[in-house]
């Protein structure tokens, strides 16, 4: 036994996910421009992983203790491109449709069990947002929270 | 030495290596004061009456073979519990005492990983208590092995009691072994002192105790194996001379 944390399956759970509409990206599809994308949600490659922590929890050495990771991933979803299709009047509430799908997809993700668990966490940040390339978009970020036994 | 991290901590319960199930623990050996104070004294004053001794470590939940589950859910179970402090260097402190086990209480929240509760480990059968001793050995093998001469930290010979723990953790599933303590005054010539019953087949532990004796200052352990397979037995062997002694 040694001491383990896998982002990938993680990733991959949420690339998974059934939001109708969306295209979910993993960490290896990170979109550097969304211009003909959107809607669409991806992993933040600026600080996607944070608040990392590994907190050992019983005796043991060498990879045989038992240890809790916990971290958080950190996903920007964006909708469409500021001013586009005639304004927010008539983006702002399908925007927020998706928003809730999204979260609800999360939350009701039961693909990874067992020794994970993970969580919706926050909205840090909600409209105005820059893809890769720097181009403006009406976004949110959200945060997924992560527990690894490992 | 200053400070020791209690992380290489080793935690035996019959047999059962629970290490790293064990998120901490906590053993008491209590001198059970009576009270003797007089009219005319001018603080409270004490004396020892019959000790107690219990240990209480918590655990996480696991139900594989060998795991937390089978070794601790049976509540009144009666054996050994050995604490190994800073780990299973042969030389270093131990603490044993017989025990029967008093509670089972798993408990979670959705939030958290199982866990078993924390389990009370009570003193239990003829012995005093709390039997601090030396790790003697603490590995595996898969052929006769002979240990180190461990030196008793008095460096001479005593008439006292004596006893040992031993603890099979990893059954060889084919040889058997004759496990058996050794003393010596000058760590050359060595003479039977001690010997077990357990043959290495199963996971469980033994205590052995010789009511009282000459005993020499170096103790070393000696399996001798009987079959060819060259299974591994995984194995700890503790020793204790004097009540409470080190």
């Amino acid at each position: 036994m040694s001491l383990s944390v896998d982002f990938q399956s993680i990733t991959g759970a949420i690339k998974n996910l059934s939001v109708p509409g969306v295209s979910i990206k993993d960490v290896y599809e990170v979109p550097e421009g969304t211009l003909l994308t959107t809607p669409v949600l991806f992993p933040r490659p600026d600080n996607f992983i944070t608040g990392f922590n590994v907190a050992i929890e019983t005796f043991g050495f060498d990879g045989t203790e038992q240890a809790t990771a916990t971290y958080t991933l950190n996903y920007r979803y964006l909708h469409c491109t500021l001013g586009s299709m005639g304004g927010l009047l008539y983006t702002y509430a399908a925007f927020l449709t998706n928003v809730e799908k999204i979260i609800e997809a999360i939350m009701n993700d039961d693909t990874i069990t067992g020794a994970t668990n993970v969580r919706f966490g926050t909205i840090p940040a909600m409209g105005p947002l820059n893809d890769n390339a720097g181009n403006q978009y009406l976004g949110c970020d959200f945060t997924i929270m992560v527990e690894e036994y490992t | 030495m200053a400070k020791a991290s209690a992380k290489d901590g080793v935690i035996l319960v019959n047999g059962y290596a629970l290490s790293t199930y064990a998120l901490n623990y906590e053993t008491n050996a209590d001198a059970g004061k009576i009270d003797v104070t007089g009219f005319t004294d001018g603080c409270q004053n004490s004396i020892p009456g019959l000790p107690t001794a219990n240990i209480t470590t918590e655990l996480f939940w696991d139900i594989d073979a060998d795991k937390t589950w089978t070794a601790l859910h049976t509540i009144g179970t009666t054996g050994q519990v050995s604490i190994l402090p800073q780990g299973g260097t042969a030389g270093y402190d131990a603490i044993s005492m017989p025990f029967t086990s008093i509670n089972f209480n798993p408990h979670g929240s959705p939030s958290e990983a199982i866990k078993c509760g924390s389990i009370l480990f009570e003193n239990y059968g003829t012995g005093t208590g709390m039997e601090f001793g030396d790790v003697l050995y603490h590995g595996t093998v898969t052929a006769s092995t002979t240990g180190t001469g461990i030196l008793d930290v008095s460096n001479a010979a005593a008439t006292a009691t004596c006893g040992a723990v031993l603890h099979i953790w990893t059954a060889s599933t084919a040889d058997t072994y004759a496990f058996k303590i050794q003393d010596s005054a000058d760590d050359s010539t060595y003479a039977d002192l001690l010997t077990f019953t357990l043959n290495g087949s199963a996971v469980t532990s033994e205590r052995v105790v010789v009511a009282s004796g000459s005993i020499d200052k170096y103790r070393k352990i000696v399996a001798t194996r009987t079959g060819a397979a060259a299974t591994p037995v995984g194995f700890t062997i503790i020793f204790w001379r004097g009540v409470n002694a080190a």
